[in-house]
């Protein structure tokens, strides 16, 4: 009994220190995880640096500069990189939408409800915070040059590139 | 209303299935992806659907069919090419050679592994609840359990009142603790509600009979006790599926029983014995057995039947508005027959054992008029798929014996000393009212002035199930009616339905016991 109350009071610590990844991308500017094949842009990054807080699309990342667009293109030292986040793409709300129907679905348990209740609710909401990060990717906790895969240019950008003509993905 | 809950599960599970799918994203240099197997390429074909080729000047082909030609040096395949700014130009074939390209990118779709707990989640949901709706009459049920060390470990010995379904049918019961031992003159035994139902006790007494070195001593219907100075196994033991002899001879566990009969529930089958006795020597039949679930699911069904108006026929019943609960239905099924071969070759009835309950084997004696004869045969007869059978062996019985009755002295809960539950089960004019999850143990000291006794339990209470929705959805005033006045056509029509989950029933019903967490 003592054990169990304390599985649940530990359970409930956890969804406490956990939280959903957040972005600050627009609505509808991600792709769906089955077109991200298909999407000819790079990733929204959001990018704490020591001149503030930029975000865009993710153009791309060399050994000195991380190259962000939204009305124009900027360049950021990554001597001045503090923190970087990368959201590939929309991870969708609907695991939290899932975990609400199991609830209500597992209603008809009856009595049973009381092991499969906490279940929907407790796993559900862990699984929701997982799936938030499926489409995340960290700097530092990940090396900078491996973000670049999810940049337009992978590759670095292109010698001949007009960078004045480099513009952000418009929203769908 | 099952195949739509079905159905709804179903498309839980192809929603979480479906919705939540990640990418994992590699690119290649040309020269790494040259290096491919074939059969990792055709892999790779397969789960990503699209390649990207970023070229080294910026622009971009993707390629929604794509192959590689010349041992690897050429991508061909349908692509739309985007330049530097992203502007698109018109699908196409194209050959690239892959010294031209950067950097090739594919993304392999799969399901997130939050999908996969959401998968597990809908089916451990969706199996409860198909569970509940495919066996709502195989849920744990029937009255207070009784649990007493057997010397090793505590061990279910007893179930109380087990026909006592409303306050009107109040009953005492005794039950043999055939293998409940003592330890330091004190004997523990620990009272549970692993049901959803309110048990309503008045009170549990221990009786208890010295016994002598090798004697053991049984109980006849409630109250005669009988000491046996020897207790001697079957010498055969035919069943209709032939030698059941290794089932019977032991009190082990190991239990003869058979499935009810596939054309008609009331059927009846029988059990031929033979056992050797001295003539002149008084004897008595012992049998230790339980019923099976067949009566429990008559009942629960009778239940189902009564539907929303349950509330109403109990009520009925407690005013002996309507004869007692599915008592006609109770007849058919029936006990155990005992028969003895008698002189004339004709069998008679010695008596029977219809006590009910399927969760605790109790132990029963019935006397046997004077043998004569040096063999003595005894043929069973019960219902087909009503009762489990244990132990069946003569005793030799020498005397009538007269038990010493005990009052708890102490009663536990939750380790904690319960006074006001063990003055509730001293007084017989209040009752303990206890509810499913609950656990009591109750204390009983042994009188020292003989070193061994029999041990018997005397319970007394009734109990009231909760009714399940799961039942009332079958509500049926017909089929109702049936049960009470033609009792053999309702067990006739229902053959069929037990049949199909007879083979479930046992099991899902010790898994559907309630313990409080």
């Amino acid at each position: 009994m003592r054990n169990n109350n304390l599985m649940f009071v530990i359970a409930i610590a956890c969804l406490c220190f956990m939280h959903c990844a957040t972005t600050r991308a627009p609505s509808g500017w991600l792709s769906d995880p089955d077109n991200v094949g298909k999407d000819v842009y790079g990733g929204w990054v959001d990018v704490t640096s020591r001149q503030g807080l930029i975000s865009g699309e993710l153009i791309a990342v060399e050994r000195d500069s991380v190259y962000v667009a939204k009305e124009h293109l900027r360049a950021i030292a990554v001597a001045d990189v503090l923190d970087m986040r990368i959201t590939v793409f929309d991870a969708g709300s609907k695991i939290a939408l899932g975990t609400f129907g199991g609830t209500v679905l597992a209603l008809s348990n009856g009595l049973w409800f009381l092991l499969t209740g906490p279940m929907w609710i407790i796993g559900g909401s862990i699984a929701a915070i997982y799936r938030s990060y499926d489409p995340v990717y960290d700097f530092p906790s990940s090396d900078l040059r491996s973000l670049a895969l999810f940049a337009r240019f992978p590759q670095g950008l292109p010698a001949s590139l007009d960078r004045n003509s480099i513009k952000a993905k418009v929203r769908k | 209303m099952a195949s739509k809950i079905s159905l709804l599960f179903v498309a839980a599970a192809l929603f979480c299935g479906c919705v939540a799918r990640t990418v994992e994203r590699q690119t290649s240099l040309p020269g790494e992806f040259t290096r491919l197997k074939s059969a990792d390429m055709d892999k790779l074909k397969a789960q990503s659907p699209h390649l990207k080729a970023h070229m080294k000047d910026g622009s971009l082909y993707v390629f929604s069919r794509w192959d590689y030609t010349k041992a690897g040096s050429e991508i061909s395949g349908e692509a739309q090419l985007f330049d530097v700014s992203r502007r698109a130009f018109p699908s196409k074939l194209y050959t690239l050679g892959l010294d031209s390209v950067a950097l090739l990118e594919t993304n392999v779709i799969s399901n997130s592994g939050a999908a996969v707990a959401m998968t597990v989640f809908t089916g451990i949901t969706a199996a409860m609840t198909a569970f509940c709706i495919t066996n709502p009459k195989a849920c744990f049920g029937s009255c207070p359990t009784f649990y007493v060390s057997d010397g090793d470990t505590m061990r279910l010995q007893a179930e109380g009142f087990s026909s006592s379904i409303a306050p009107s049918l109040e009953a005492a019961d005794v039950d043999a603790l055939y293998h409940g031992r003592s330890n330091n003159g004190t004997v523990n035994i620990v009272m549970r509600n692993e049901a959803l139902e309110t048990h309503v006790v008045r009170y549990v007494d221990l009786l208890v009979v010295p016994r002598k070195e090798a004697c053991r001593v049984f109980s006849e219907g409630d109250r005669r006790f009988w000491e046996s100075t020897s207790v001697n196994p079957p010498l055969s033991a035919q069943a209709p599926e032939g030698d059941c002899l290794p089932l019977v001879r032991n009190a082990d566990g190991i239990e003869r029983f058979s499935r009810a009969d596939e054309t008609y529930l009331g059927a009846k089958e029988t059990l031929d014995l033979a056992f050797r006795v001295r003539p002149d020597r008084s004897y008595g039949l012992v049998i230790a057995c339980r019923q099976t679930l067949l009566p429990t699911y008559m009942l629960y069904q009778a239940f189902a039947y009564m539907g929303s108006d349950v509330g109403h026929w109990l009520a009925q019943m407690e005013r002996k508005a309507v004869p007692k609960q599915y008592s006609s239905m109770e007849l058919l099924l029936g006990g155990i027959e005992a028969m003895t071969r008698g002189e004339d070759g004709q069998w008679k009835i010695q008596g029977a054992i219809d006590e009910h309950g399927p969760l605790a084997t109790d132990v029963h004696i019935i006397s046997l008029s004077t043998l004569r004869d040096s063999t003595l045969s005894v043929r069973l007869r019960m219902t087909k798929g009503t009762w489990r059978i244990d132990y069946v062996a003569l005793a030799e019985l020498s005397q009538e014996l007269q038990p010493v009755r005990l009052r708890p002295r102490i009663v536990l809960r939750n380790n904690q000393e319960d006074s006001e539950a063990l003055a509730l089960l001293l007084d017989s004019s209040k009752v303990l009212v206890t509810l499913p999850g609950d656990t009591y143990t109750l204390a009983y000291n042994l009188p020292d002035s003989y070193p061994d006794y029999e041990l018997f339990l005397e319970s007394r209470g009734y109990y009231l199930e909760w009714i399940r929705k799961e039942w009332i959805d079958e509500q049926d005033p017909m089929y109702l009616a049936e049960m009470f006045l033609t009792p053999e056509s309702a067990l006739r029509r229902m053959t069929k339905e037990f049949n199909r989950v007879e083979a479930q029933m046992e099991d899902c019903f010790w898994r559907s016991r309630y313990a409080k967490q």
